[in-house]
């Protein structure tokens, strides 16, 4: 081949790179709009793991995941935070990961920080009976706070009590920390062995929002990763409804979670927070849709029938309403 | 165009007779197979790890493969002085360079083959027959090792073995990387750096653009718009590699 037309062939070479560059352009518009963006956000400290993992992000968070599996089964529950974190930044679109991770902040980590507690309460009633008359009367502020502490601590476990919504818990949060402080300053004059027990009282329900709180706002980062689908709006809205009875929010997500396809039970989960909301006439409305569709009939057909009778369904509204005393 | 096809009968059956492609491709069946290992799993989350698993073996004992047969097409048939005679038929060098491309890609299209068939029975096995996403991500893969082979095909025509064994490992990593690279590059505000940044970007390949295995595994789904797009970006990628392959082994003095 002869000079002239070989250096035609580099020049042509050089010309292909201008329709290249226009698909790329092309190429990264659609990679935007299909969602196939990887969205990692490079620090300069995570380049070196990026090149290594150039191109096999699904390898490396199954990897952590293993990690994150191998940590649950020995309980150790702190531990996978991290993972949970790195998981869900190699691979957001993964919703197990935000189902899985905000599950064990709302409800694992939330009950192993209250684990010690009957054993605190115990042992506070034991020093109390103890205690002469004067000396009970000098603890009744620190008696009171622990007493406070215990209700608030009752009220974020049980079913059957009001929960906390969004607006009401910085009010109880600044509440526990105004007994903290109220307790720093009372010092440890008195009795010391009170004193430990009853800080750690206010410190456990503090604690345990903080925890549901951090697992709420994973499951709200999920969401905004995987808003097309169902499965982590109903993971938020479960856990408002379940961990948190706070109804409005559930309503807010599992109404969302409705929109995209989904598992029957759903819809029946969006028909007891109606209930619990206070829209007996949307709950009633979602059950006979579940009726109509052919979904759990026979508990959907029991659920029409105590709303249009009683004005309630949900074992927690009956109670409230007193249709089914203890 | 014919000769070109005796030249990839030969190639494919050259790199038949080697046994580094059966070693990388047990070693590579056998890494499929064992991500049956993580039924202690969830169904839900040992799926996505056998689609992970596969997904990304396929991919890099593939890039192993496209890479070895090209660095061996040219500098093997100069080390056994077989280029010799052949050049003296009436053989163009580009037909030569085009004939070793697609032996070397019937090579890496049996080698994706015979571990997508694996693959896709552990599928069947665990109850989930493959969807038409998978199909599309092991598709753009092959393109994707295809064009690696190309590359390092066009660079064993005047670069030495060592030379482009590292370049293209190193240009396989960078080119995954790509992306960020742009996203890096919007923030800077030299002019000389951002022009000589957005050269950079458009010369070297964005391998990024075939990976959509790690988005397919979690469920999205992918446009056949998207698809022949980027197919048409590895073939245009690919002549490119071609005609620089063609300009260099021309002016080589063989």
């Amino acid at each position: 081949m002869n000079r002239k037309l070989n250096q035609i062939l580099l020049l042509i070479a050089i010309f292909l790179y201008i329709p290249l560059g226009l698909l790329q352009v092309k190429i990264n518009y659609r990679r935007t709009i299909e969602n196939l963006e990887s969205r990692m956000l490079l620090m300069p400290g995570q380049m070196a793991g990026s090149l290594i993992l150039s191109g096999f992000r699904g390898i490396a968070a199954d990897l952590l995941w293993l990690n994150i599996e191998d940590f649950w089964h020995k309980g150790q529950h702190y531990k996978m935070l991290p993972l949970f974190d790195a998981v869900s930044w190699l691979q957001p679109e993964y919703v197990t990961v935000w189902a899985v991770g905000g599950w064990h902040m709302t409800y694992n980590i939330f009950a192993n920080v209250s684990s010690g507690i009957d054993n605190l309460k115990r042992q506070l009633e034991t020093i109390k009976e103890n205690l002469s008359d004067s000396e009970k009367k000098k603890m009744l502020p620190v008696l009171n706070i622990a007493e406070e502490a215990k209700a608030i601590q009752d009220g974020l476990t049980s079913y059957y009590t009001h929960g906390l919504t969004e607006k009401e818990r910085p009010v109880v949060i600044a509440k526990l920390t105004a007994y903290e402080k109220k307790l720093e300053e009372m010092g440890d004059e008195n009795n010391k062995e009170i004193m430990d027990i009853v800080k750690k009282l206010v410190e456990i329900p503090r604690e345990q929002i903080m925890w549901y709180e951090r697992g709420v706002n994973f499951l709200k980062k999920g969401v905004s990763y995987n808003s097309e689908k169902y499965d982590v709006y109903f993971e938020l809205g479960w856990t408002y409804y379940h961990k948190g009875q706070d109804y409005p929010n559930a309503v807010k997500y599992l109404e969302k979670a409705v929109k995209f396809p989904h598992p029957a039970y759903v819809d029946n989960v969006l028909a007891h927070s109606y209930e619990l909301n206070g829209q007996p006439d949307k709950a009633l409305e979602q059950w006979e849709k579940q009726l109509k569709e052919g979904n759990f009939t026979n508990i959907a057909e029991r659920a029409i029938r105590c709303i249009k009778q009683d004005g309630a369904f949900n074992p927690k509204k009956r109670k409230e309403l007193g249709l089914d005393p203890d | 165009m014919k000769k070109a096809w005796v030249i990839a009968l030969n190639t494919f059956q050259e790199s038949l007779r080697k046994k580094t492609f059966y070693i990388l491709l047990v070693v590579a069946l056998i890494v499929i197979g064992a991500s049956r290992f993580f039924s202690f799993l969830a169904a839900e989350d040992e799926l996505k790890m056998i689609k992970d698993v596969s997904f990304s073996t396929i991919e890099f004992f593939g890039a192993l493969i496209a890479i070895f047969t090209a660095l061996a097409a040219v500098s093997g048939e100069i080390e056994k002085r077989t280029i010799y005679p052949l050049l003296s038929k009436p053989i163009t060098r580009s037909n030569f360079i085009i004939g070793k491309l697609i032996g070397q890609s019937l090579i890496i299209l049996l080698n994706v083959i015979l571990m997508s068939i694996f693959f896709i029975v552990l599928l069947f096995i665990k109850k989930s027959p493959p969807d038409i996403e998978t199909f599309k991500t092991v598709f753009l893969i092959f393109i994707e090792l295809v064009l690696i082979g190309s590359i390092t095909l066009a660079v064993a025509t005047f670069a030495t073995d060592a030379f482009n064994l590292i370049f293209s490992f190193f240009l396989y990593i960078v080119g995954h990387l790509i992306s960020y690279g742009k996203s890096l590059l919007e923030r800077v505000e030299n002019v000389v750096l951002k022009g000589l940044g957005e050269m950079l970007y458009t010369v070297i390949p964005n391998y990024e653009n075939f990976n959509i295995k790690d988005k397919v595994v979690v469920g999205v789904n992918v446009t056949w718009q998207y698809v022949g797009q980027t197919v048409l970006y590895g073939i245009i990628y690919i002549a490119i590699a071609v005609l620089i392959g063609v300009y260099f082994f021309n002016k080589r003095e063989v």
